[in-house]
């Protein structure tokens, strides 16, 4: 198969578009730095009010669509999600969720997205009804499929955390029904892997954790947690040498998630 | 807006139908009479500016070239008109309407004049993008190395210089200028793109590990990537040049970062409405800078080309099945064999018919024979084995399984798969490998007679084979353990003939003294073995040939040369069984020469030789019986527990059950209380508790708790072991004195304990006796964690069968019969030989299989050791078999056997019941209803069976039938 190398060669600068800027319905565009926001409306102040300057004020359902760079504080806190700070991620990323608030389902908005960072950190911190509260408000708000089936995930672990798995895998099934993006696979086979581990199916939770690596390898961020079930998989069905390996990899590949330090209490090596 | 008020004169004569006709008019030479209506060179150079701004270069280039020309001729610019500015927007004018020209020879020309400064870095751009788009690339490459100097366009430089330079063939240059880039580039698309790049080019030059960082650098911001099918391609291509240079886990990390098929093209799809919204904004916004133009010319041919390469995956419908096969294989020599095995299956899945298919199949089976799973694999065979038949790699599959199977104790897989591969690949290099393998399996199971037919069938095949030797002394072997002592003798002596030298001559001269030995020729066999020991004094097989002496004296008798022998056989390396052999054999004879402190010698010096070996638990059994057959049976149970106290907290010492049951055959009996032989009393159970817990339970002294929490664990899990035996210890007492409440007491206090606290011996028990009390859940998990964590224990058959029964109680017949049959199979049965054997009967006749339940009923109802409820329940199921298959005749028989059970088993009165309501409802089956009648109300009269369900409804059939009868009398 051939695999066409010339698409590399040709270069081009292609600069992000970064604006902050909200377009109307009627076609008018507004500068986010040229409006405030004022008992639920934008304001823009024409002139100096020194001179007596005007306002225009537009209701916020006049906003149809927001041109908006992705908040540098979702990745962030995503990142620090990663390292188990859960509670220094939901701080972070809160105030963007909140901002986004009155614009939850507008095209550009990054509501979602940052309240789905939010609700796998208040997972993460076992704040099993704060996340189950979120990740709702993500389904109701949410037209993005993707993030919606991201946000039932975080549904489906709460139910494995109130010690209902029956349910959770249920609610996988239908996920994985309807939504088909990788993350959502890649996470519903690493919760898969989890209700397996807990029923001591260790062969059926190595066919889970391991689809990580095998079909999701570009998804870095799941590798840590697809590890450590691997080899605790691995510890529970005997095999002591792939164990010890797949904790060395998880130390050695990821050193600063959580699921390293894990590994190191864990393996004891 | 153009004009200021300022100027509104101007205003009036520039617009644009002027402007064109003014340009008409400049451009066509047709003003012969130019020089008398000559237009001001300021107002065409302020027309060509209007025109830029009116993004019109067309119209601005000429008018542009006619101020030059003009300037050329001697005319002079207003203060303030800079000729440098006027001839770089001359350039990048000429350059706009693709002229390259021109735009070339005047961007030379200025810079002949003015090399430095602002405006020479524009002009110099725009001579550098010329250059490239007419291809003199190498000259491009110099104008964009002088642009560096420009910190306005060094980072363009840099990048443009690298673009040319790989264009130009001097990858070196390219690769430096890009390094240079990124060192400054913000994280963004731009940096991206670069990495993307240089990975190509580091690719290109085979700097494989610099290429190999590239990637790694970029997969932390795949999401930065617009290019996403040229990543794709790239990671390829990188892929399979790392698995060329055998940089494996290079090569993982390059394929892991190829999306498949579905995510590229929609990631791409993104990606392409992202830059279109991007091209529109920048053909809106665009200035009339050359880089500006160039920027939005290549960001269209971006777009053609990635749409261009979606629509080419869009055509391979096999994409992923491509890229499956290469990550399978990846995982597969990294040594990830589950991986592999995952990604193999998903492919042969979604692409049953691919041009990897047989190879998929093949590394498919390979990864499950490397991670152990045997039954995974087997299934793989038998997939491969419909889809290709006569795959040439099927043959391989076979042998690989067959190998497998055989690692796994599978013989049956092996010589199903040896058998298909030998049959059915009648020429493949792999018949002859597989040939001698399955002699060998056979002769491993014990199936001698198809071993030497699988050996004599490779010796006419290829009798001068690289196993030929293998294969002849083999077939000898095959004579000799089947008996035919003679026949092998003269069969080692044709080997011995042929290979003097051979590899297996020393063996074979023992094998003949053995053979001589099992006739009863000890001249011979004695003859032989002086000869091979004066032969062979340092051979490994040393201590072995000294074992037969010693067997060889004892058949004549010469018991003190026989000791002699092997207790110089002790003396060398033996292996476990050989050693337990002489260790009894001495025993024995010392026991028939009453010199039992001899024996006690031999094994106290044993356990202190050799402290760890596994046969010190026997030493202390052994030491035991022989001191209570001196009758100090205090000093045999001080003894015994002093070496069972060793290892009673370690639950993987298995043996050490068998020890506890012979203590407590020991401390259940009264001792003798002085020189008369008088007895004590029997002590209470309270008395035999406190006995057995003083032996194996000192206090655990506080200072030994250590900080580190492992240790404690383990110390804990110890501690545990420790008291659960010392429970079994009792409960083997109280299951001598026929105590089984007090018994069954004690294992459900043992039953407490997490599974990993039990030693394999007390797991089967316990777990027993929680499935008799209904426990299932428990008991399961109790025979999971004895077949996971003690498959080789000779008590892993306690869990195999009680797996079997759960799964044959739950209706799960299939998974039933395997359990039943690793626990002949695998475990050897040790303990549950009759439990398994029935259990494979009735799962057999649950599954409608009669024939074959029929013959294992027969082989437990004849079998005497197995008298009891085995019979009953067996005399009882072959009836029911026979009055499945219906019939008069077989209905008799059938009644025949439900007689027998409740006249000669009466004792086991569910199997009784059974039998009664089975022989009544024959007899109504038969039309013999007085019969019928008469059997069942003599079961009611059966005060022993009144609770059983069977007995209603024998009441209620006998109500029916007495009225029945009542009325055809009346």
């Amino acid at each position: 198969m051939k695999f066409f190398p010339c698409i590399i060669l040709a270069l081009v600068c292609v600069a992000p578009l970064s604006a902050q800027r909200y377009l109307l319905k009627d076609g008018k565009v507004l500068n986010q730095a040229d409006v405030v926001l004022r008992d639920n409306k934008l304001v823009q102040s024409i002139g100096k009010a020194e001179s007596g300057g005007a306002e225009i004020s537009y209701a916020l359902t006049d906003v149809v669509r927001l041109d908006w760079p992705e908040p540098a504080e979702i990745d962030a806190a995503r990142k620090l999600l990663d390292s188990g700070k859960a509670a220094e991620a939901e701080v972070l990323v809160t105030p963007i969720v909140n901002q986004f608030a009155i614009f939850p389902k507008q095209p550009g908005s990054w509501f979602a997205s940052a309240a789905l960072v939010r609700a796998r950190a208040l997972a993460a911190q076992t704040k099993t009804d704060a996340a189950e509260r979120a990740a709702k408000d993500i389904i109701a708000v949410s037209v993005d499929p993707d993030i919606v089936g991201l946000a039932q995930i975080v549904l489906a672990e709460q139910q494995i955390r109130r010690g209902k798995p029956v349910i959770a895998d249920a609610m996988l099934s239908e996920i994985l029904r309807r939504h088909s993006s990788d993350e959502a696979e890649a996470r519903a086979a690493l919760l898969r892997g989890d209700l397996a581990l807990a029923r001591k199916d260790y062969e059926a939770a190595l066919g889970f954790y391991l689809q990580i690596p095998s079909f999701y390898g570009s998804l870095d961020s799941l590798m840590p947690a697809a590890l450590l079930g691997s080899a605790r998989a691995y510890r529970g069905y005997g095999d002591s040498n792939k164990t010890e390996r797949a904790f060395l990899e998880l130390m050695n590949t990821y050193p600063a998630s959580a699921e390293a330090a894990l590994a190191k209490r864990e393996s004891g090596l | 807006m153009r004009l200021t008020p300022r100027r509104p004169l101007i205003r009036a004569v520039l617009s644009s139908r002027f402007a064109c006709g003014l340009c008409f008019f400049l451009i066509s030479g047709l003003a012969a009479n130019a020089q008398q209506v000559q237009v001001p060179i300021a107002q065409i150079l302020f027309e060509a500016e209007a025109n830029v701004k009116a993004k019109k270069p067309g119209d601005a280039a000429p008018l542009f070239d006619m101020v030059l020309s003009r300037v050329d001729k001697g005319e002079t610019l207003r203060s303030g008109q800079s000729l440098d500015r006027i001839e770089f927007q001359a350039a990048a004018a000429f350059f706009q309407v693709e002229n390259y020209e021109r735009a070339i020879s005047i961007a030379q020309k200025s810079l002949g004049r003015v090399s430095s400064g602002t405006v020479a870095s524009d002009i110099r751009l725009v001579l550098g993008l010329s250059l490239a788009l007419q291809k003199k690339y190498t000259e491009a490459v110099t104008v964009f190395a002088e642009l560096e100097n420009s910190p306005k366009y060094r980072e363009k430089a840099l990048l443009y210089r690298a673009m040319a330079a790989q264009a130009a063939g001097q990858p070196d240059v390219a690769i430096d200028a890009l390094t240079r880039t990124l060192k400054f580039s913000a994280h963004n698309g731009d940096w991206a793109d670069a990495v993307l790049s240089l990975i190509a080019l580091q690719l290109q030059q085979k700097n494989l590990p610099e290429a190999r960082a590239g990637l790694e650098a970029l997969r932390g911001s795949l999401d930065l990537v617009d290019n996403v099918v040229g990543l794709n391609a790239l990671s390829l291509q990188l892929g399979d040049t790392l698995i060329e240079a055998n940089d494996i886990p290079g090569a993982l990390t390059a394929y892991r970062t190829v999306f498949p098929r579905e995510t590229v093209l929609s990631r791409q799809k993104k990606q392409n409405a992202r830059m279109e919204a991007l091209l529109a904004q920048r053909r809106a916004i665009a200035g009339a800078g050359a880089d500006d133009a160039d920027s939005v010319r290549r960001l269209d041919e971006r777009l053609k080309a990635t749409k261009v390469a979606m629509a080419e995956i869009e055509a391979r419908a096999d994409y992923n099945a491509f890229l499956y096969y290469r990550l399978g294989n990846a995982f597969y020599q990294r040594g990830g064999t589950w991986e592999a095995a995952l990604l193999f299956e998903r492919l042969l899945d979604e692409f049953p018919i691919c041009d990897d298919r047989e190879r998929a199949y093949l590394a498919m089976v390979r990864s499950y024979a490397e991670s152990g799973r045997v039954a995974k694999m087997s299934d793989a065979i038998n997939r491969f084995a419909r889809a290709a038949p006569n795959s040439e790699l099927l043959a391989q599959a076979l042998f690989v399984g067959a190998q497998s199977a055989s690692d796994g104790g599978r013989v049956d897989l092996q010589m199903k798969f040896l058998e298909t591969g030998v049959n059915q690949f009648g020429k493949s290099p792999l018949r002859e490998f597989m040939l001698i393998m399955q002699a060998n399996a056979h002769f491993t199971v014990g199936h001698f007679d198809q071993a030497r037919t699988s050996v004599e069938n490779y010796l006419v095949s290829y009798p001068e084979g690289r196993f030929a030797e293998d294969a002849l002394y083999l077939r000898a072997m095959s004579s000799l353990v089947t008996g035919s002592n003679k026949q092998g003798i003269t069969e080692i002596g044709e080997y011995l003939k042929k290979y003097p030298e051979g590899r297996f001559v020393s063996d074979a001269r023992f094998r003949i003294a053995s053979a001589e030995f099992a006739l009863q020729d000890y001249d011979a066999a004695s003859k032989h073995v002086s000869e091979w020991l004066a032969d062979y004094p340092d051979n490994s097989q040393r201590g072995e040939v000294l074992s037969l002496q010693g067997d060889i004296y004892a058949g004549q008798q010469l018991i003190d040369q026989a000791i002699k022998s092997y207790r110089a056989a002790l003396s060398l390396p033996l292996s476990d069984d050989l050693l337990g052999y002489v260790l009894d054999e001495l025993t024995k004879h010392y026991q028939a020469r009453r010199e039992f402190n001899e024996a006690v010698l031999m094994w106290k010096d044993f356990a202190r030789e050799k402290p760890d070996h596994p046969f010190v638990v026997n030493a202390a059994y052994w030491i035991g019986r022989l001191r209570a057959r001196e009758g100090k049976t205090d000093e045999a149970i001080a003894q015994m527990s002093a070496i069972a106290i060793r290892y009673v907290g370690d639950p993987s010492r298995d043996s050490l059950e068998r020890l506890l049951s012979q203590i407590a055959a020991f401390v259940a009996k009264p001792a003798k209380s002085n020189a008369g032989g008088k007895r004590s009393p029997v002590p209470t159970m309270s008395e035999v508790e406190q006995r057995i817990a003083g032996l194996f339970l000192a206090p655990v002294p506080t200072a030994s708790k250590s900080d580190n929490s492992n240790e404690n664990d383990v110390n804990a899990l110890a501690k545990a072991t420790t008291e659960a035996r010392v429970l079994f210890t009792t409960a083997e007492v109280a299951s001598f004195r026929k105590d089984k409440t007090y018994r069954d007491a004690l294992l459900t206090r043992i039953a407490e304990n997490p599974p990993e606290a039990l030693p394999p011996g007390i797991l089967g028990s316990v777990a027993d006796l929680l499935y008799e009390q209904g426990k299932v859940e428990q008991a399961k998990s109790f025979y999971d964690y004895l077949v996971t964590r003690y498959s080789k224990s000779i008590y892993a058959d306690f869990g195999y069968v009680g797996l079997g029964e759960i799964a044959y109680a739950a209706g799960n017949y299939d998974t039933a019969y395997t359990q039943f049959s690793n626990a002949i199979d695998r475990a050897g049965a040790r303990f549950k030989l009759m439990e398994a054997t029935l259990g494979r009967a009735k799962t057999l006749f649950a599954q409608g299989k009669l024939d074959q339940a029929k013959e294992l009923f027969e082989q437990v109802a004849s079998n005497r050791q197995w008298r009891g409820a085995s019979t009953a329940q067996s005399v009882y199921s072959l009836g029911a078999i026979l009055e499945k298959r219906g019939g008069s005749e077989n209905l008799a028989q059938a009644q025949a056997h439900f007689q027998r059970v409740y006249l000669s088993y009466r004792k086991f009165t569910p199997w009784v019941a059974r039998a009664y309501l089975s022989s009544g409802e024959t007899f109504e089956k038969l039309g013999q209803l007085k019969e019928a009648l008469a059997t069942y109300q003599e079961m009611l009269r059966d005060e022993r069976l009144a609770g059983f369900p069977e007995t209603e409804k024998a009441r209620a059939r006998a109500d029916e039938l007495a009225k029945q009868l009542k009325g055809g009398s009346a």
